[in-house]
């Protein structure tokens, strides 16, 4: 009998909404994980660039193809600090720092790496903004009971 | 004010099983920390309502939409506005207005969990 009355209860329950009127409700660092490897190939890229010798037509592409580099750098990081920021303040909830105490101390050191990477050429802190987007990645799908192995596009 | 969700015992649960109480999961976050995503609520129709009630409503504009939040005052019309516990994360009458009477289908009465 308990058995069945078990049954007729899980089955009666409808949704009622508590939750604010989101626009869409897509959540996915992957997009943070995107313009991440971008900041860390580019940084690679500034650290391998050669300065030319002499002919001042190569000096010109070779400064055109630095400032690109940066410029791009510069943008690609600013987005990772979006992505994350967008993840932070609108999917993770209060509920979620019951699973994820850290979760504030992981979100708050992957945007100051993003400052980081814009101010600085460093290999070290493009990795290390890597790793915490790795982080949050996990984090995320651990939040949604889904396993989604972490991968890269380079 | 805050008025607390006691846990449904076992004749609550039968309430349920005979159609006197109807059941709602809770789909976010806009009522914590009173009440959680994924927790399981009873609530009765007949229940008379006051201020600090968590009630379960249609939402005024979404019609297919069923909402849970506290009831934050009862005009002397009759109209009755509501909150979530979490404002940060919710949408209540501080942007839909005060909802009529008819439009709440019961008085969250005891909780599953």
């Amino acid at each position: 009998m308990f058995e069945t009355l078990k049954n007729k209860l899980a089955a009666n329950f409808e949704t009622a909404e508590a939750h604010c009127d989101g626009p869409c409700g897509v959540y996915d660092p992957a997009q943070s994980r995107i313009e991440a490897e971008s900041v860390l190939q580019l940084t690679k890229k500034i650290l391998d660039l050669k300065r030319p010798e002499g002919d001042d037509k190569a000096f010109a592409a070779y400064q055109n193809t630095l400032t690109r580099y940066i410029t791009i750098k510069e943008q690609r990081a600013e987005l990772t600090k979006h992505h994350l920021l967008v993840l932070w303040t609108d999917y993770f909830k209060p509920a979620h720092l019951e699973k994820f105490p850290d979760l504030h101390e992981t979100f708050w050191t992957a945007a100051k790496l993003c400052s980081s990477c814009k101010q600085e050429v460093s290999l070290e802190h493009a990795q290390e903004l890597m790793d915490a987007v790795k982080k949050v990645h996990e984090m995320f799908w651990s939040s949604k009971d889904k396993e989604v192995p972490w991968y890269t596009a380079s | 004010m805050h008025n607390e969700i006691p846990i449904a015992g076992i004749f609550a649960k039968l309430r349920l099983y005979m159609g006197l109480l109807q059941g709602f999961e809770v789909d976010g976050d806009s009522m914590y920390p009173s009440l959680k995503n994924g927790d399981r609520v009873l609530i009765d129709e007949r229940s008379t309502l006051g201020v600090g009630d968590v009630v379960v409503a249609l939402h005024p504009f979404k019609t297919s939409v069923k909402i849970v939040k506290r009831v934050s005052s009862i005009e002397p019309n009759g109209k009755i506005s509501l909150i979530g516990d979490n404002p940060l994360e919710s949408s209540d009458s501080r942007s839909f207005g005060s909802i009529k009477r008819t439009e709440v289908i019961g008085k969250v009465v005891f909780r599953l969990t």
